[in-house]
């Protein structure tokens, strides 16, 4: 059997970039990956906005709410609220190959090709030193490799009065895109008033976006479609995807689909990768000279705990809590609908009463308007004819605020892997996530201070929204990076301890969970990794 | 009471909710499609829904504050979508800008929603739905 030199496992945001730093540096690189795809049928038509749609399309409903109405949800506010079902194929397969039990914990996984960034929002806040050393990152490494990945993905961004807390040092990055009607007139509140609330340690700025606003290659500038959580088409959105298909026109990439990687073992320098067809079923084994897990923080945590014989074993786990701030700007009442719009996060609220950039919690602003009414309209205290009117009125002035806290390890918090007989993999996990009081009201008292923040901006909160927690997407900490050699966890190079030529290029070692959005940061992590293996494969040859 | 069949029924929500009949076939299939999923509970309290159409409103309305996620409600929200994402529905979902006659209007709806509301818990909780 042919032994190969890098084999990447994911496609997703850390795997594609590991597999780019690679890739660019020459090497032979092998990327093994689920990938399951998207229906066609389900996809909107290119290039047509989604007031367009609405008036004029009738196969809108396909998605909309999906041809056999999959994606229509009701209950509470749960995992992927925000994914349509042209992206629903991101959670195919995952029931059966990664099944996870739990009472409290409620997160996304996917087996789809460009992993949870398919559903991405977007958002390349700079992570601050401070909080970078509490994750276990080098701060000087991490910047470099920002502007890197900024460079690859393209990144639009403002050096406004919150830069500090966005884009940091970043060198490269585009001018935002146009800010909606909403967003503008809140600009404009704030930036009369920013003297004060700047005192209370309060900054409001344009929310770094992996989103071009000029065009790159075969990328289009963002048109202003508003039907960015349907579709990529012009590729403007930064996806996974996008890079990986480039890639797979190199001659030293190679991509392996319908692959689950199960476990691993190493022998006399010589990885042996075991992985199961999810068509088939059928099991197959690859060798390598170096194994890169980018699989996600539960995904690469189940291929080591299950290749070092961990069942029984915890591992801890980190999602950033985060609440629904659903808002009403009274001057937009009634305005009507806007054409042509930005449907991303526009805007960043970040409160730093000690001016330290350190453990503070984040939010993100969306108006809402082509998510449709019927993901709102239930939240509403009316009944559902009359709430209808009401909330076209509404809509207009409607922004929805995302309140991001950070998280840290405790006993409360963790993944065990158990023998389960159903399971194709012979496993499953079981998750428990627990805060602590002293948290919970932390939280909360975080969340009024917002609230109460934004009455100055003239935005009134309707309600807060308390989510399930591990429904906000963001999971780290499984493999905790650590000086010492101990088994399930990470050394600083992102090597997995107990190993030689196993490395983790995702999440899964940071320490520590700051609130802003993990993606971006573990995408410079990933590069990082990838240059710290091409360093020591050197090293070895020396 | 005897429960109609669910096209009867898509029929009867979307009178409610639009007080327009149905256009698109599909409507009703997606409708039935979802229905798969009824809870088995609140069969008396649905049958009497589809039995009383006028009480539809104020049931709606009264479930909000006792049983928001009531399978009456959940089989008004699927029909609520459903309808939202076809063409010929459109402009009764898009947002409206507003001039001050119909922000009188707007007004009347929201006191209308609150009577209805009261209404409608006076009745569950009486008629023991």
């Amino acid at each position: 059997m042919k032994i190969l030199d890098y084999v990447i496992v994911g496609s997703g945001c850390s795997g594609s970039m590991v597999a780019q730093t690679l890739t660019d540096a020459g090497v032979d690189v092998t990327m093994l990956d689920s990938g399951t795809t998207g229906a066609a049928p389900n996809n909107p038509p290119v290039g047509r906005s989604f007031f367009d749609l609405r008036k004029n399309d009738p196969d809108q409903y396909k998605y909309f709410i999906g041809d056999r109405g999959q994606g229509i949800n009701w209950g509470e506010v749960s995992k992927g609220a925000q994914v349509t079902p042209p992206r629903l194929y991101m959670t195919n397969h995952v029931n059966k190959y990664l099944p996870l039990s739990s009472k409290t914990f409620s997160p996304l996984e996917s087996l789809g090709y460009g992993g949870l960034g398919i559903g991405w929002g977007l958002q390349c806040w700079e992570y601050s030193d401070a909080d970078l050393h509490k994750v276990g990152l080098n701060p000087a490494d991490i910047r470099v490799a920002y502007d890197v990945v900024a460079n690859r993905i393209g990144v639009s961004a403002t050096r406004d009065e919150a830069a500090n807390y966005t884009i940091g040092s970043l060198k490269h990055f585009q001018p935002s895109a146009r800010a909606d009607r909403n967003h503008k007139l809140l600009q404009k509140i704030y930036s009369r008033r920013k003297k004060s609330l700047q005192r209370k340690g309060f900054y409001v700025g344009r929310t770094p976006l992996a989103l071009i606003t000029k065009k790159v290659g075969d990328r289009k500038a963002y048109r202003y479609l508003d039907t960015d959580y349907y579709s990529d088409a012009d590729k403007s959105a930064w996806r996974p995807w996008i890079t990986v298909d480039a890639l797979k026109r190199k001659r030293n990439f190679h991509y392996v689909g319908n692959l689950l990687v199960t476990s691993f073992e190493e022998k006399k320098d010589i990885v042996t990768v075991h992985a199961l067809d999810v068509i088939s079923g059928e099991k197959k084994e690859f060798l390598c000279h170096h194994l890169i897990l980018a699989s996600g923080a539960f995904g690469s945590a189940r291929i080591v705990m299950r290749s070092q014989g961990k069942i029984g074993s915890k591992v801890p786990v980190l999602s950033n809590p985060h609440s629904y701030i659903p808002c009403i700007q009274i001057r937009m009442l009634g305005r009507g609908y806007e054409r042509k719009k930005l449907g991303f996060g526009q805007l960043s609220y970040f409160i730093d009463p000690n001016g330290d950039d350190s453990e503070i919690s984040v939010a993100s602003s969306y108006s809402y308007q082509s998510l449709m009414l019927f993901r709102i309209i239930a939240q509403m205290p009316f009944n559902l004819a009359d709430g209808r009117t009401l909330a076209r009125f509404l809509t207009p002035g409607l922004i929805v605020m995302i309140a991001q806290h950070p998280d840290k390890a405790s006993p409360h918090k963790y993944l065990k892997l158990v023998s389960d007989k159903d399971s194709p993999t012979g496993d499953r996990i079981d998750a428990h996530y627990e805060l602590s009081q002293k948290d919970e009201d932390e939280w909360n008292r975080r969340e009024r201070m917002y609230v109460s923040l934004m009455r100055k901006l003239h935005v009134f909160a309707i309600k807060r929204v308390k989510t399930e927690h591990g429904s906000g997407i963001h999971y780290a900490g499984t493999l905790p990076f650590s000086d010492t050699a101990a088994a399930l966890h990470l050394d600083p190079s992102g090597r997995l301890h107990k190993t030689k030529h196993v490395y983790v290029a995702d999440s899964s070692g940071f320490k520590f969970l700051p609130a802003k959005g993990l993606t971006f940061t573990l995408m410079a992590n990933a590069h990082v990794v990838a240059k710290n293996i091409l360093k020591e494969t050197v090293d070895d040859k020396k | 009471m005897k429960r109609p069949n669910s096209k009867v029924q898509a029929d009867i929500l979307a009178s409610y909710l639009l007080g327009r009949p149905i256009k698109d076939p599909y409507i009703y299939d997606i409708y039935e499609e979802l229905l798969k999923e009824a809870r088995g509970d609140e069969e008396r309290l649905v049958d009497f829904a589809f039995s009383h159409p006028v009480a539809l409103p104020y049931l709606d309305a009264g479930l909000v504050f006792l049983r928001p996620e009531s399978e009456l409600r959940r089989r008004i929200y699927v029909m609520f979508s459903v309808l939202e994402s076809s063409r010929e529905y459109a402009d009764l979902f898009l947002p409206q800008r507003i001039t001050p006659v119909r922000l009188i209007g707007i007004f009347l709806v929201g006191i209308r929603a609150v009577f209805r509301a009261i209404i409608g818990i006076v009745l569950i909780k009486t008629g023991g739905l």
